[in-house]
């Protein structure tokens, strides 16, 4: 199959809305202010932080969207530059947990205070939790069916991936590369 | 999302490197837009990070509230459209009023044998760009 064809190709994945139970945005906006402005949103890899946070972003005009590298323990220059220029009411950093003590005391001081700031992390600590992103067999066959069309048993792939739906998502693209009529084939996702 | 109600028709879908791109574009709302451009662009689709670069731009001026267009671009030599596996590297028209995409029409530029496709090639397959641009790409 052709990747531009492939329906786990990562276009596709990305403009899938986020989504858990209970799960609403003006919900979490409330909450974000009962908890001063600033709250974290916490799990782990894949489980669609990153997801949630840019779509989040993407929600306000008034947005400074960061991104922190793997390994990165302080903000670079640029990154200072646009958080000190406190243009954005609100500010988005993702991967916050890859910032040393020092990098995150950094941003906390250089941040104004009636700036509004949710950031993503694997464990809770830096801010309080905001929102705990969870996965579940349900909701991987729920992305899957809207993705390829197709109902697939998916507990022993999300098992095998820990819950993780990104990796999960990335194995479905290899199978369905291989294969050149949809839709994606059962024995491709066996356990 | 542009609330302007447009269309993007260009003559055909297919052009070979070098061919002149040529078609019309429409739109109608209220009030009549700041800015309207038609850009020429490709990106890449698969399963890693999309890329993408735009190749030539047409500002129309002094856009009103309904109009039409015509356009002409010139089907660049490189990168041509192929697909693998892994990536797709896709060629599309855009036309944007307001900052905002109205309309996206996927084409396909390359040489007569049509889109570039990895997995019927050779082991190692080339094709000719401008001299300082001859790129190989390994078979899936």
């Amino acid at each position: 199959m052709k990747a531009r064809e492939n329906p786990f190709r990562r276009d596709r994945l990305e403009s899938l809305p986020y989504r858990a139970p209970d799960f609403d945005w003006d919900t979490l906006e409330a909450r974000l202010d009962q908890l001063g402005g600033r709250g974290a949103l916490v799990g782990p890899k894949g489980h669609g932080k990153t997801t949630l946070l840019s779509q989040w972003a993407a929600r306000h005009p008034d947005t400074l969207a960061i991104r922190i590298r793997e390994g990165q323990r302080r903000l670079d220059g640029s990154q200072q530059r646009q958080v000190q220029a406190g243009a954005a009411g609100w500010i988005f950093v993702d991967s916050a947990e890859q910032l040393s003590w020092l990098g995150w005391w950094e941003l906390q001081r250089w941040i104004p205070t009636n700036h509004r700031l949710v950031i993503t992390a694997h464990r809770a600590g830096r801010l309080p939790t905001l929102f705990r992103c969870e996965t579940s067999p349900a909701l991987l066959g729920e992305l899957i069916a809207e993705l390829a069309d197709t109902k697939i048993p998916t507990q022993p792939l999300w098992q095998r991936h820990r819950g993780n739906i990104r990796e999960a998502l990335r194995e479905l693209y290899d199978a369905a590369a291989v294969h050149t009529t949809k839709p994606l084939p059962k024995s491709a996702i066996s356990a | 999302m542009s609330h302007f109600n447009a269309q993007l028709l260009p003559d055909k879908k297919s052009f070979e490197l070098r061919e002149p791109i040529r078609g019309r574009v429409s739109w109608q709302g209220d009030p009549a837009p700041e800015n309207a451009e038609l850009r020429l662009f490709w990106r890449t689709e698969g399963k890693g990070d999309r890329d993408t670069d735009i190749a030539e731009s047409l500002v129309f001026e002094h856009p009103q509230s309904v109009d039409e267009r015509t356009f002409t671009f010139v089907a660049p030599i490189f990168p041509p459209s192929f697909s693998g596996r892994l990536i797709s590297l896709v060629w599309a028209l855009e036309l944007v009023i307001d900052g905002h995409s109205a309309a996206v029409v996927d084409l396909t530029l390359a040489n007569r044998s049509g889109e570039l496709a990895f997995d019927n090639h050779p082991e190692w397959i080339t094709f000719e760009g401008p001299p300082q641009m001859i790129g190989w790409f390994k078979r899936q």
